[in-house]
């Protein structure tokens, strides 16, 4: 009643119309627009506004050295607050309304879980997303996802030689504190692996936590590690900063004398803020290099971002734009996505400016694997060259 | 007296027939207007009532049916949404109701009986179409109410799982506080177990505080199930079970371990107040979910849901049950249309067969009294004929005498007609012209088309044939009218004086081939029947092919000998200049002759005809050529040449052609600085003519005249590579041909009087030249039968020359009209030709030698004196 039959059909039949006109217009009047979903507000944001900084840096850098073949780039950013629920119609409303060429640095695990499948299934590229989750590194990969940085299972297993190889902690003596989801899941898995390949058969058995998503209700996973039987002298820590300083804190308090090891998805300098003097000690991995580092893209880094905004997270957000911007320019001019992406796969070798070329192809679509591991001492994080500086960090 | 009896009776029965006939046609036009009457009423009715009327039918079934449909579409919507997009059945409804009102009118329009009932019947499907309507209404706004709840219930669920999970995260929270305490105090117990550690580990707040909140986090998730299962209840009794049963005892459940907690966290400030806030969410959770005082608890809106649902499917079978009646009501008036229209036709049929039956009877009984009105005529008229045949015979007794006599008249004019009629008609049939001519030379009337159409209809007075053929030339009248006498009178056979009569006849631009044919009556000859046909065609056709064959020979000449052909052409201008100013009879003759004989040469054969025929009439009739016919052999000329130049172009005749191996030696002599003289001559030698040139034109001439006149001939020629100045000669030249053609035709014998001889049948003839120091020597030497110096002597003393020796026969010879031959032809006979050959050589300076001996053959012998010798032997001593 309220709609006539005829003005239904025209609106059903206007609406792919409608789509497609504004797809094409997006990518062919001389920008490449490019999407984002991540959380800009809520307790992760700092992760999604420090990506945002990053990759607007280095577009902005490359749209005055005369753009991609003379396009100019702009990010379309949208806030999912960390919601898996919000991710899925973001993407859709980049690809479908915006006309996205690809996606970059989404933040999250949860939300890649959904954002992935949505990407695949349009044939847009999932750029540099700031998770290190196997659901992004299958194998063989997703042909439209593509990674700059290192997986939590590569974080982990690096703090799993940390502590075995320079602290000679043994391995049953090393406990898990993780987030009650995708991301947790998958450090936990990381870890178990790495441990497993050390030569220790039951790291699934390990004392091991878990917290809800968004809580601060560690006490639960704190009583597990706590459990008398139980010998725990270091931590593998998967999750959020603030229910991970309450935990840091809490297990201090309650006699936990371990070593506490964060993966880099923590969110460093809020881990930082919210640990303060507490904080001395606190390993955390990072996929990137340090900012103070004379690497030639973190000197870059530094001129283009503001010494206010310097941080672990923008450097990835800058790395992973260069990346994009990177993998863009090797496509050659007006690429399609397929032929960026085969253009990817093709094996090129791409300069990140991280002191060696990162060549691709259709089995690997992971950019870096280094993980440098820092430690918090006095509010501030330094690189951990070797694990036994641990020892007098306290 | 007996005839007008009859005759009155006859108007009488035919009085009687013609009314009987009158009544049977109007009957019948009667019955006529009846059917028709009652065609047209069964049609109105069917057109006006039935026909409609069925419309109407099909459009309330389809109504019916749309309405139905709606109603099928309305009940499987999932969504408010949806049961929007669908709309109202308005449409449908305002068809329905307009269907049923024209269907109703459609019927009130037909006036008897079966039409009322069926109107009757219409009325009462009022009250089913009004349900009916009101049923699928109902639906909408049942399916409207029940997926507003659905939809309500959906977000109401939504809303109370969130709460759940907020629960259930609440509870686990806590769970892990208590956890952690109880931890802690187990690893106090473990590091220092003392006893009264251990009694707080064993019966503390803790354990109990832990074992309280595990309950409460599986009540939480025993809410959520049931909030699933409030929503997938089918029916009111499900959801009665469960507020009965599962909902109320969880919701004590709850109830009892939240009081424990209460107890258990009196002592523990935060976490009594967690607790406490617990309390409140799940208390208003489980109202939300289970409370089914509340109206906007999920178990009450389900309620709701399961009712709206029951209500719609009512509703949808009252509609359901409407629909069937109407579909049943309309089936009956179908049939009841068609019950009308089967009335309305039988009604018909009923008229027609009827009428039909009328129309058999009426149609038997006419039949029936025009015969017998017919047989009663019948009789009167035969009396009538008997009478007048009667009278007739004694009539034609009185008429028969006289006839007699004139009939006989008539038979024979009539034959005689009948005999000319098919003579005309043979005569016309053929495309020739017949003339029949009586024996005193008149032309009788009859004759064919053709014949009318070339010398006219038939004269009033009767023509004779002369004047008929030669309207206009007494003289050749006259010599028919002879002619004519000559062949009727019989004298000699018919076939042999029928050759004299002439042959052809010019009719303006028509030639007519005549032929003359006796008609013969009892042997003896009646008429002459001239046949006359058009050949103008067959004519027209030869003089083409003369033509042709001129051009050719013409052709011929010029690619063997240009330069003689040139000579040529310039000598008979110069012999028609010569005939244009004298009337001399001789020297007449003698250019004519020479010009005919040149003509021929060269191929002009129709101006060789022309100079022919005007030599003949010089020498026979001794008649000189009027200037007309001179000035008609130079416009033959003209003409001629200007046919050749069409071939060969304008200035064919002047040009000189130059060898490439004499040209080779020019260039050799001007490289060389050859003295200047020498190569002059050489130069001014490129336009002398070459003997043998010229001889072998003579010989290919000789050749032509011997073919024509059947004889073999082989001719030598042996030119000793003589040249001479072009034109220094050309009169001897045009003279020789006479001796050529003496040779040929006087000369040479017939095949068979040579081989009788003991001679070859080819006869020989040889022409030779040499220079001999400043003299040109020409020689013609025939094998043939030679000079009759007998009939030599006789010809010269007939012309009164000396005769006495042979010198001087061989002179008389030479002179002017001496000829031995006893008939003249084209080619010679005339005695003019070997005059015209000594004239030319005594012109020349020249001498002639005759050698001749009887059956041997003629040798002349000419010896003539050159300007200039032609001197090219330097040339070919400078190409060694």
């Amino acid at each position: 009643m309220a709609i006539g039959r005829r003005q239904l059909l025209g609106g059903i039949l206007a609406l792919p119309v409608v789509a497609r006109a504004r797809m094409s217009h997006a990518q062919t009047d001389g920008e490449i627009v490019v999407g984002m979903s991540t959380a800009l507000t809520g307790p992760s944001q700092a992760l999604g506004v420090g990506m945002k900084t990053g990759v607007e840096a280095h577009f902005q850098q490359t749209n005055e050295e005369g753009g991609i073949f003379g396009r100019r780039l702009r990010l379309v950013a949208l806030d999912d607050q960390y919601e898996p629920l919000q991710a899925g119609p973001n993407m859709r409303a980049l690809v479908d309304e915006h006309g996205v060429f690809a996606v970059l640095g989404n933040v999250g695990t949860p939300t890649a879980a959904v954002s992935v499948a949505i990407a695949n299934e349009r044939k847009v590229p999932f750029f540099g997303a700031f998770t290190g989750a196997g659901i992004l590194r299958k194998s063989p990969p997703d042909r439209y996802v593509v990674n700059y940085r290192a997986s939590y299972a590569q974080e982990t297993a690096a703090m799993v030689r940390g502590f075995t190889q320079d602290l000679r902690i043994r391995p049953e003596h090393v406990a898990f504190f993780t987030q009650n989801d995708a991301y947790g899941d998958a450090g936990f898995a990381g870890g178990v692996k790495a441990l497993e390949a050390a030569g220790f058969a039951r790291a699934r058995k390990l004392p091991h936590g878990r917290y809800q998503r968004n809580t601060v209700d560690v006490e639960g996973a704190l009583a597990r590690l706590l459990e008398p039987k139980a010998t725990v002298k270091a931590v593998i820590m998967v999750g959020a900063y603030k229910p991970c300083a309450k935990f840091i804190r809490l297990a201090r308090e309650n006699g936990l004398d371990a070593v506490f090891a964060n993966v880099s998805f923590v969110g460093s300098d809020a881990l930082a803020a919210e640990l303060g003097r507490d904080g001395d000690g606190v390993v955390v991995t990072q996929v990137v290099p340090h900012y103070d580092e004379a690497l030639p893209v973190v000197v870059d880094y530094r001129r283009h971002v503001a010494p206010r905004d310097v941080n672990f997270v923008s450097l990835e957000g800058y790395i992973a734009a260069r990346a994009f911007v990177e993998s863009l320019r090797a496509a050659g001019p007006n690429a399609t996505r397929e032929a960026f992406i085969d253009a990817i796969e093709s094996g090129r070798p791409i300069d990140l400016g991280l002191g060696h070329t990162h060549s691709l192809s259709r089995d690997n679509h992971q950019f870096s694997d280094a993980v440098w591991p820092t430690f918090l001492k006095g509010g501030r994080f330094f690189p951990l060259r070797h694990w036994g500086d641990l020892r007098t960090a306290r | 007296m007996s005839n007008r009896r009859t005759h009155s009776t006859i108007e009488h029965n035919l009085r009687l027939l013609s009314m009987v006939a009158l009544g049977v046609f109007a009957a019948l036009i009667a019955a006529l207007v009846v059917v028709q009457h009652s065609l047209v009423a069964s049609h109105r009715m069917i057109e006006a009532v039935v026909v409609p009327a069925q419309q109407d039918l099909g459009r309330l079934d389809s109504a019916v049916a749309a309405v139905f449909e709606h109603e099928a579409r309305v009940l499987s919507t999932t969504s408010s949404r949806q049961l929007e997009a669908i709309g109202d059945s308005a449409d449908a409804w305002l068809e329905l109701e307009g269907a049923h009102a024209q269907l109703e009118s459609h019927l009130g329009a037909g006036g008897d009986v079966e039409a009322r009932a069926a109107l009757a019947r219409a009325a009462q499907m009022d009250p089913a179409i009004l349900g009916f309507l009101r049923a699928d209404d109902e639906l909408v706004a049942s399916m409207a109410r029940f997926h507003a709840l659905r939809e309500d219930f959906a977000r109401r669920l939504v809303e109370a799982q969130a709460g759940l999970r907020g629960l259930t995260e609440q509870s686990a929270a806590i769970q892990g506080v208590v956890a952690l305490k109880y931890t802690v105090l187990l690893r106090r117990v473990a590091r220092n177990p003392g006893e009264s550690l251990i009694r707080e580990v064993v019966f503390g707040d803790a354990r109990a505080q832990l074992q309280c909140v595990e309950d409460l986090a599986n009540a939480a998730l025993d809410l959520s199930a049931l909030s699933g299962r409030i929503g997938l209840a089918a029916d009111s009794d499900a959801l009665n079970s469960i507020a009965a049963n599962e909902m109320a005892q969880t919701r004590q459940r709850i109830a009892d371990r939240l009081e424990d907690l209460a107890e258990l966290t009196s002592r523990d400030a935060d976490l009594a107040e967690r607790a406490g806030a617990l309390r409140k969410r799940f208390a208003e959770l489980a109202a939300r979910i289970g409370d089914d005082q509340r109206d906007d608890s999920l178990i009450a809106i389900r309620r709701a849901i399961v009712v709206e649902q029951r209500h719609a499917a009512e509703v949808r079978e009252t509609g359901a049950q409407r629909a069937r009646q109407l579909t049943a009501d309309v089936a009956v008036l179908q049939d009841a249309a068609n019950a009308l229209t089967a009335a309305s036709s039988k009604r018909a049929r009923r008229v027609a067969n009827a009428t039909r039956l009328g129309v058999l009877l009426l149609a038997a009984a006419g039949i029936a009294a025009t015969v017998l009105g017919a047989r009663r005529v019948r009789a009167s008229v035969r009396d009538l004929h008997a009478q007048n045949s009667r009278l007739a015979q004694l009539r034609d007794e009185l008429t028969n005498v006289n006839a007699r006599l004139e009939d006989q008249v008539a038979q024979r004019t009539m034959a005689l007609a009948h005999r000319e009629r098919s003579l005309q008609l043979v005569l016309d049939s053929t495309g020739d012209g017949l003339l029949t001519v009586a024996l005193d030379g008149t032309v009788m009337s009859e004759r064919s088309r053709a014949a009318s159409a070339w010398f006219g209809a038939p004269a009033e007075r009767a023509v004779p044939v002369w004047e008929l053929f030669f309207p206009d030339d007494p003289k050749a009248a006259l010599g028919l009218r002879m002619s004519f006498e000559q062949l009727v009178e019989e004298a000699l056979p018919f076939e042999v004086t029928a050759e004299q009569m002439p042959r052809r006849l010019a009719r303006g631009d028509r030639t007519l081939e005549l032929a003359w044919k006796p008609v013969t009556e009892g042997g003896a000859m009646k008429r002459v029947l001239v046949v006359a046909r058009d050949i103008s065609e067959r004519v027209e056709a030869e003089e083409a092919e003369q033509q042709a064959q001129e051009l050719r020979d013409l052709v011929g000449s010029v690619l063997r000998d240009k330069a003689g052909f040139a000579d040529g052409v310039g000598d008979a201008r110069a012999l028609l200049e010569v005939l244009g100013s004298t009337d001399d009879g001789r020297v007449l003759a003698r250019a004519l002759h020479t010009l005919k004989g040149n003509a021929g040469m060269f191929g002009f054969h129709r101006l060789a005809a022309d100079c022919h025929a005007l030599e003949s009439a010089l020498v026979e009739g001794d008649r000189l050529p009027t200037p007309e016919q001179i000035a008609s052999l130079r416009h033959r000329l003209d003409e001629t040449l200007s046919r050749i130049r069409d071939v060969f172009g304008e200035d064919f005749l002047s040009l000189i052609e130059v060898h490439e191996r004499d040209w080779e030696r020019l260039m050799q002599a001007l490289e060389l600085r050859y003295e200047h003289a020498s190569v002059l001559a050489f130069v001014a030698s490129w336009r002398d003519e070459s003997v043998g040139a010229i001889l072998r034109r003579f010989a290919n001439q000789a050749r032509r005249i011997a073919t024509s006149l059947g004889k073999e001939l082989d001719v030598v020629i042996d030119d000793g590579g003589a040249r001479v100045p072009a034109g220094a000669l050309r009169v001897f030249w045009n003279a020789l041909v006479h001796a050529v053609r003496n040779a040929v035709d006087h000369g040479i014998e017939p095949p068979e009087e040579r081989v009788a001889t003991g001679k070859p049948s080819p006869g020989r003839l040889a022409l030779r030249a040499r220079a001999d120091g400043a003299e040109l020597v020409v020689q013609v030497d025939d094998d043939g039968r030679g000079i009759d110096f007998e009939a030599l002597r006789e010809a010269a003393m007939r012309r009164g020359l000396p005769h006495s020796t042979r010198e001087d026969l061989v002179d008389a010879m030479f002179a002017d009209g001496v000829t031995t031959r006893s008939e003249v032809t084209e080619l010679s006979g005339r005695g003019v030709g070997l005059a015209a050959l000594k004239q030319a050589c005594r012109e020349l300076g020249g001498t002639l030698d005759v050698d001749s001996r009887a059956g041997a053959g003629t040798r002349l012998t000419f010896r003539l004196p050159l300007g200039r010798t032609s001197s090219v032997t330097w040339a070919s001593s400078a190409a060694e």
